[in-house]
């Protein structure tokens, strides 16, 4: 459930288009190796109010109402939180478990020379 | 008298080392190498890890010292060495040695030198006479140097050819006249540096390479640099960037006169019943304690811990620590306000050729309207793509979603940062102190940070903005952005200043040739010696002066 919610979360955060999403780069990997106590309130919280003004859990709602309702949660400590691993998750090494294939480097053109 | 005991101690074969110097970073390796080299016996503590070469230290993207998000590449260890910082309103943090705050510099062999970005910057003749040049601002700190330009000039050289710097001959002279060259030929530059060439053309900015301890041809037996794009925060790949750690300290330990003790933290440095230096302390790694003798001292931990040190050595003779007799131990803790532009241009750009720092000015350094000071301003090395995502977005992109995504995608390439240290203007309430609470590992007070520098800093850290701004401009960057700099404390990679040298007693912590006043025999050869940190990058200035005062002692 809350696993759902998350995945749906970091999604948005960084969503899908010609490139991989969080998820699909492997962001879940990269927050495995994180203690996501100060988040998984969040998460829980927002499931609900989902479910309070959709009748829908978060990760079934459009991803026009998924983003109208994390902007009302942008300035929440759990969700900036959140984003600074997914980013991290994402754009880092993928020594760091996220990052798969290196595809957040090749999206942006980062072709280190070493 | 005291100084009988120093004579018999100087002569006496009873101690192991004739010198124990402490740190074995960029002043502590330079310090090591004048002695042992004049066949003096001499131990060098240093409290990291020996091994700081790319495969024992890695090139992970957020355990580095360029982005120490969970942790750190160098050190030090983050359990068991908090630092306590203090809020300009008051509020306290406890922190670790990887957080905002701590003001980490890197502890290991080589000191900060085993990462560095390796920019080798003189500083110019009016960075030793602010004072004098500027006025002291109501408030400040502000002093000369007791030593000139002229004085460091010969050093300066030395350590340019026997460390290998990189640099372009005839720019180079035309602000610091020289009769000799540099050992290597300039860097080659990248394609983002050629736009900021491009840019200072049209406005009439004179730029030259950025001199960097970095070959550029073999030298000292070690190779080229292959400009990868992983320079500043980590080892070298290839050991072409040249820190004490394979300069230095190798030569300390090729004349057998040395021994390099890793892992060993100095607790204290002791004292007899009438106050003369008598050696240290140090817990070895294994916890071991060593009561370690020896007729000289040199403090080179590093401006914060060399403060710390020296407070914590204190005794009855010594009632508020060593150096301390006019409480200036700790004050006027410097490093360097970083002020800068980003721009987008409108192609792409980016080529990954490193280090990335090619291109530079010092027209700003001095000679400003109505601020004092100023600074050094030059491209950004290369930036890593979290480093980017983290720290350089335009402040009004959204921190998430498809809008940041397509940023990221479109603007990592066409990215230029043009920024550069401005030389700040000293508060004696910038200051290092023992925290009356909180303990380290070892059951000792731990440095804690409080104050901020002048005020004069952030008006001459805008007014460096300004002009970052308009040479981005100058660029032809589409899109311009920065941040407006704020009062706060400096210090981390580039701290100094905390135990000044002067010629008088009652307002600097040692002499001008680096002893602390009112001893014989003990020495200060680090950052902390600064009076002011330039507008430059200091750690040439830390070398150059490290070899001065090395040559000094008796
Ligand atoms: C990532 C990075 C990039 C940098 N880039 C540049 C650059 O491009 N140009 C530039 O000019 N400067 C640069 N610097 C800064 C430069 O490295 C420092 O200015 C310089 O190393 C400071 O020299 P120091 O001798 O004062 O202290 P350090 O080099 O910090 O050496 C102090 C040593 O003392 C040891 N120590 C501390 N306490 C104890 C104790 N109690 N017992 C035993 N040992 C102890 C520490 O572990 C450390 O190794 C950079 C630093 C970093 C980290």
């Amino acid at each position: 459930m809350t696993n759902r919610t998350l995945t749906a979360v970091i999604d948005r955060i960084i969503p899908a288009d010609d490139d991989p999403s969080a998820s699909q780069a492997g962001v879940l990997h990269y927050l495995d190796q994180h203690p996501l106590t100060g988040i998984s309130p969040g998460l829980a919280s927002l499931d609900a109010e989902s479910q309070a003004h959709y009748s829908r859990s978060f990760d079934t709602l459009s991803s026009g109402d998924q983003d109208a309702l994390l902007t009302m949660h942008e300035q929440d400590a759990w969700f900036t939180e959140l984003v600074t691993l997914t980013m991290e998750g994402y754009y880092a090494d993928p020594g760091n478990g996220g990052n798969r294939d290196e595809a957040s480097w090749r999206m942006i053109g980062f072709n280190p020379h070493s | 008298m005291a100084d009988d005991w120093i004579q018999s101690t100087l002569m006496s074969s009873t101690f192991t080392y004739d010198a124990i110097v402490i740190g074995a970073g960029a002043g502590g390796g330079v310090t090591a190498a004048v002695l042992s080299e004049r066949g003096m016996r001499v131990l060098l503590l240093e409290r990291g890890k020996r091994d700081v070469s790319l495969a024992a230290t890695g090139r992970d993207h957020l355990r580095n010292h360029r982005l120490a998000r969970h942790g750190h590449n160098i050190g030090p260890e983050l359990e068991g060495n908090p630092r306590v910082f203090v809020e300009p309103n008051g509020a306290t943090r406890t922190l670790r040695p990887h957080e905002d705050g701590w003001n980490n510099n890197a502890m290991a062999v080589g000191g900060g030198t085993s990462v560095f970005g390796a920019q080798a910057w003189r500083f110019l003749p009016d960075d030793f006479r602010m004072a004098s040049r500027y006025g002291v601002p109501s408030g400040s700190s502000l002093a000369d140097w007791p030593i000139t330009y002229a004085d460091l000039a010969p050093y300066y050289e030395r350590i340019e050819w026997e460390m290998g710097v990189a640099a372009n001959d005839a720019l180079m002279a035309t602000h610091w006249p020289r009769a000799r060259g540099y050992p290597m030929p300039a860097m080659p530059v990248n394609s983002q540096g050629r736009a900021v060439r491009a840019g200072a053309q049209k406005m009439g900015l004179p730029v030259f390479p950025v001199p960097l301890l970095i070959n550029t041809a073999p030298y000292n037996h070690r190779p080229a640099c292959t400009q990868c794009s992983f320079c500043v925060g980590f080892a070298c790949g290839v050991d072409a960037k040249n820190g004490t750690q394979n300069t230095m300290i190798p030569r300390a330990l090729a004349t057998g006169n040395c021994t390099l003790l890793t892992g060993a933290r100095v607790t204290r440095i002791t004292t007899n019943v009438t106050g003369v230096v008598t050696g240290v302390t140090y817990v070895d790694d294994a916890g071991t304690m060593h009561d370690e003798r020896s007729g000289r001292v040199i403090v080179c931990a590093g401006a914060i811990e060399t403060a710390r040190l020296l407070l914590l050595s204190g005794s009855a003779a010594h009632p508020h620590g060593l150096g301390n007799h006019s409480d200036q131990v700790g004050r006027n803790l410097q490093g360097h306000y970083y002020p800068g532009a980003s721009g987008l241009t409108a192609e792409p750009i980016w080529d990954g050729v490193g280090p990335g720092a090619s291109t530079a000015t010092v027209r700003w350094n001095h000679g400003n309207a109505d601020v004092i000071g100023g600074g050094m301003l030059a491209d950004e090395f290369i930036l890593l793509p979290i480093i980017f995502a983290k720290s350089h977005l335009p402040p009004d992109l959204s921190r998430w979603g498809a809008a940041n995504k397509a940023f990221m995608r479109e603007g990592y390439r066409r990215y230029l940062d043009l920024k550069g240290p401005v030389q700040e203007i000293p508060s004696p309430d910038g200051r290092v102190t023992l925290d009356p609470t909180v303990r380290d590992a070892l059951g000792l007070p731990v440095a804690r940070l409080s104050g901020t520098t002048h005020p004069e800093t952030v008006r001459t850290a805008e007014f460096m903005r300004q002009r970052a701004l308009e040479w981005m401009v100058a660029c032809g960057a589409v899109r311009t952005w920065s941040r407006a700099p704020v009062l706060r404390l400096s210090g981390g990679q580039h701290q100094a200043g905390t135990c000044r040298m002067g010629a008088d007693p009652a307002t600097s912590v040692a002499d001008p040739t680096g002893r602390v006043h009112g001893h014989a025999n003990l020495y200060l050869a680090d950052g902390s010696l600064h009076p002011t940190n330039g507008g430059f990058n200091p750690v040439l200035t830390i070398l150059a002066n490290a070899l001065r005062v090395a040559e000094g002692i008796t």
